[in-house]
C-alpha cells in the first residue's frame, strides 16, 4: 500500500489544509464574487466594482432590522453576562446543597434545540395574550444565551481563589463589599467575554426570533431571510461580507481578552 | 473554608437568572401538557386527553418518512464530521507554531460563529446553476451541461457537514490537548512508526471523545431545521421543518408540541443513554 510510504506528518498536513478549505471556501467564494459586476451571482466574477456596496447603503431596507437587533443584543448580553456571572458566581461559593440540579436547570437550554424553545414560548406567550415582540424575543433570547455565559464566567471563576474573598471579610468588609470591590473586578473579563458571546449569539439568533418575532419588530436575521427567499442579489453578497468582516473582529476581540486556547482546555500562558 | 454568612449571601446571587427561566420552565411544562390535549391556535384546547397528537406525530405516513430520513441523514452525518475532525484537530493540537494554531482555531470558529443564513447563502451559491461546483464540473468534464444541485439530499447533507464540523473539531482538540504527547514519544521509544502510534495509540485514546464529538454532532443533526429550510427546499424538509410547518400553516400547537417531544427524545435521548451508561461529565462540545 503507498499510504504506508506517505509521510505521517505531510498526510495529516494535507489533511488539515483540505479540511480548513472546507470551511473557508463558502467565506471566500461570498467576498470576491460582492466585488463582481454581473447582477447575479457568479464565480469567478467579472469585473470589479463597488456598486453593490453602494447599493446596499442606499437601499436602506436593512438598517432598521439592524437597529432592532443591536437594541436587542445589547440588553440580552448585559442581562445574560450579568445575571449569568452571579449565578456562576453562587454556584462555586454557595452551600452545596441542590447545587447539581440548579446547574443542570439553567445549563439545560444548551441542549434543546431553539425551535423547541420558540416554539415553546410561543405557546406560552400566545396563551398569556403577550402581544409585545420585544418582552417575547428578550425572554427567548435570554434563555437561549445564559447558559453559554455561564459556562465562559464559570471557567474564569475556577482560577479566583477563595482566599482574596476570605482575606476582604477578615479584615472587616461586608458581603456585599467584598463582591463589588474584589470579586466582581477579577471577574471581568470572565464577565465582558461572557457579554460578547450573548451579543453574538443573540445578533445571530434566527430560529427563536422568527418565532417570536411579530409586527413591525423584524430583528435582522429574520430580514435576511426574507430577502434570501426571493432573490440571490450581489448586494445580499456585500452584506455577508461586511458581517463576516464583524464576525472576525468579535473573534479577535474574544482572542484579546481570554485567548482562543482557552476554547480547547489550554491554560492561558500570559496572564 | 468560606463563613456560612458569606455563602448563605451568595446563594441569594441565583435569583435573577432563576427569575429570568420562570417564562421557560413554564412554557416547557404548557407543551408538554398540550401535546396530550386538542390545542390549536383558533380553538385554545380542549380538555379531552388523547394520544391522537403522538399518533399522527409517528404513524403518519409522511412524518414516518420524514422522521426516518432525518435519522439516517444524521448518523451520516456524525461519522462524517468525526472523520473530518481528527485530521483538523489533530492540526490544531500538534502544530509547534503557535501562529499556525492560532490561525486553524480562527478556521474553525469563523463558520462557527457566522450568521447562520450568512453561511447558507455562501451554500446557495456554491451549489447554484452559475456557482463553483458546477464551474469544477463542466471544466473537469464529469457534466456536459450545468444544472442547480440545491434542493437536494447532497446539498442538505453538505450544509449540515458544514455547519456541524466545527463541534466535532472543538470536542476533539480539546481531547487531544489534553493527551500528553509523551504518550506518542513513548510509542515510537518502543519502536512504533508515526502511522502505527497514531492508529494503535492515538486513536484508541481518542475514542471516547470521538463516541462523544459524534453523538453531539448527531443530536444537533436532528433538530436541523435552517439548514434543510434553506438547501432542502419543499422535498427534502427534515423533521424539524414539519413542525415549523404545523405552527406558521395549520395552527396546530398540540400536534406541533407532540413532534417536538418526539424530537427531543431522539435529539437529546442519545445523549441521556450515553451519559447514564459511562457516567462522564456532560460536554457541549461549544465554549467551554
Amino acid at each position: 500500500m503507498k499510504l504506508r510510504h506517505a509521510s505521517f506528518p505531510f498526510v495529516m498536513a494535507l489533511l488539515t489544509f483540505l479540511g480548513s478549505a472546507f470551511l473557508l471556501l463558502p467565506l471566500v467564494v461570498i467576498v470576491v464574487s460582492s466585488f463582481g459586476e454581473d447582477t447575479y451571482l457568479r464565480f469567478p466574477p467579472r469585473g470589479f466594482t463597488l456598486d453593490w456596496y453602494k447599493e446596499l447603503l442606499e437601499l436602506g431596507d436593512f438598517v432598521g432590522p439592524l437597529w432592532v437587533s443591536i437594541q436587542l443584543g445589547v440588553a440580552v448580553a448585559v442581562t445574560s453576562a450579568i445575571c449569568g456571572a452571579m449565578a456562576a458566581y453562587a454556584l462555586s461559593r454557595s452551600l452545596t446543597l441542590f447545587k447539581a440540579s440548579v446547574e443542570s436547570a439553567l445549563l439545560a437550554p444548551v441542549l434543546l434545540p431553539t425551535l423547541i424553545i420558540g416554539l415553546a414560548l410561543l405557546v406560552l406567550f400566545n396563551r398569556l395574550n403577550v402581544t409585545n415582540a420585544w418582552l417575547t424575543l428578550f425572554f427567548g433570547h435570554v434563555v437561549v444565551t445564559l447558559p453559554f455565559v455561564l459556562q465562559t464566567t464559570s471557567s474564569t471563576l475556577a482560577t479566583l481563589s477563595p482566599r482574596l474573598e476570605l482575606a476582604g471579610m477578615s479584615l472587616g468588609a461586608r458581603p456585599l463589599a467584598v463582591l463589588t470591590t474584589i470579586v466582581a473586578p477579577l471577574a471581568m473579563p470572565g464577565i465582558i467575554a461572557g457579554g460578547i458571546i450573548a451579543f453574538a449569539l443573540s445578533f445571530d439568533e434566527f430560529v427563536v426570533s422568527v418565532l417570536l418575532a411579530q409586527g413591525p419588530v423584524t430583528p435582522f436575521p429574520v430580514q435576511l431571510f426574507q430577502y434570501m427567499r426571493f432573490s440571490v442579489s450581489p448586494v445580499l453578497a456585500a452584506m455577508s461580507t461586511l458581517l463576516i468582516v464583524a464576525t472576525s473582529v468579535i473573534i479577535l476581540a474574544f482572542h484579546k481578552i481570554v485567548g482562543l486556547e482557552t476554547l480547547f482546555g489550554a491554560p492561558r500562558w500570559r496572564r | 473554608m468560606m463563613p456560612k454568612e458569606y455563602r448563605r449571601f451568595a446563594g441569594w446571587l441565583l435569583a435573577p437568572a432563576g427569575a429570568l427561566f420562570i417564562p421557560f420552565y413554564a412554557a416547557m411544562a404548557l407543551l408538554v401538557a398540550i401535546s396530550f390535549l386538542n390545542y390549536s391556535a383558533l380553538n385554545g384546547g380542549s380538555v379531552v386527553l388523547t394520544l391522537a397528537n403522538f399518533t399522527t406525530a409517528i404513524a403518519d405516513p409522511y412524518n414516518f418518512g420524514v422522521l426516518v430520513r432525518t435519522l439516517v441523514l444524521s448518523m451520516l452525518v456524525s461519522a462524517i464530521c468525526v472523520g473530518l475532525g481528527v485530521p483538523l484537530s489533530w492540526g490544531i493540537a500538534r502544530t509547534r507554531s503557535s501562529g499556525l494554531r492560532l490561525v486553524l482555531s480562527f478556521v474553525v470558529l469563523m463558520p462557527f460563529m457566522l450568521n447562520a443564513l450568512v453561511r447558507l447563502f455562501a451554500w446557495t451559491t456554491i451549489l447554484s446553476r452559475e456557482g463553483l461546483i458546477n464551474l469544477v464540473l463542466v471544466w473537469l468534464g464529469l457534466v456536459d451541461r450545468p444544472r442547480s444541485l440545491l434542493r437536494s439530499d447532497i446539498a442538505v447533507l453538505l450544509g449540515q457537514v458544514y455547519f456541524l464540523l466545527p463541534f466535532a473539531v472543538l470536542t476533539l482538540t480539546v481531547a487531544l490537548s489534553k493527551l500528553p504527547r509523551t504518550v506518542e514519544g513513548a510509542a515510537q521509544s518502543l519502536g512504533a512508526g508515526p502511522w502505527a502510534t497514531f492508529f494503535k495509540v492515538v486513536l484508541p485514546l481518542l475514542r471516547p471523545s470521538m463516541l462523544s464529538g459524534g453523538i453531539i454532532v448527531y443530536s444537533l443533526s436532528v433538530s436541523a431545521f435552517v439548514v434543510p429550510l434553506i438547501l432542502g427546499g419543499d422535498q427534502y424538509k427534515m423533521y424539524a421543518n414539519l413542525i415549523y410547518d404545523q405552527v406558521t400553516f395549520s395552527g396546530d400547537y398540540g400536534l406541533a408540541a407532540a413532534m417536538a417531544l418526539i424530537l427531543l427524545a431522539c435529539s437529546i435521548g442519545l445523549i441521556a443513554i450515553y451519559r447514564l451508561v459511562l457516567h462522564t461529565p456532560a460536554q457541549i462540545g461549544t465554549v467551554r
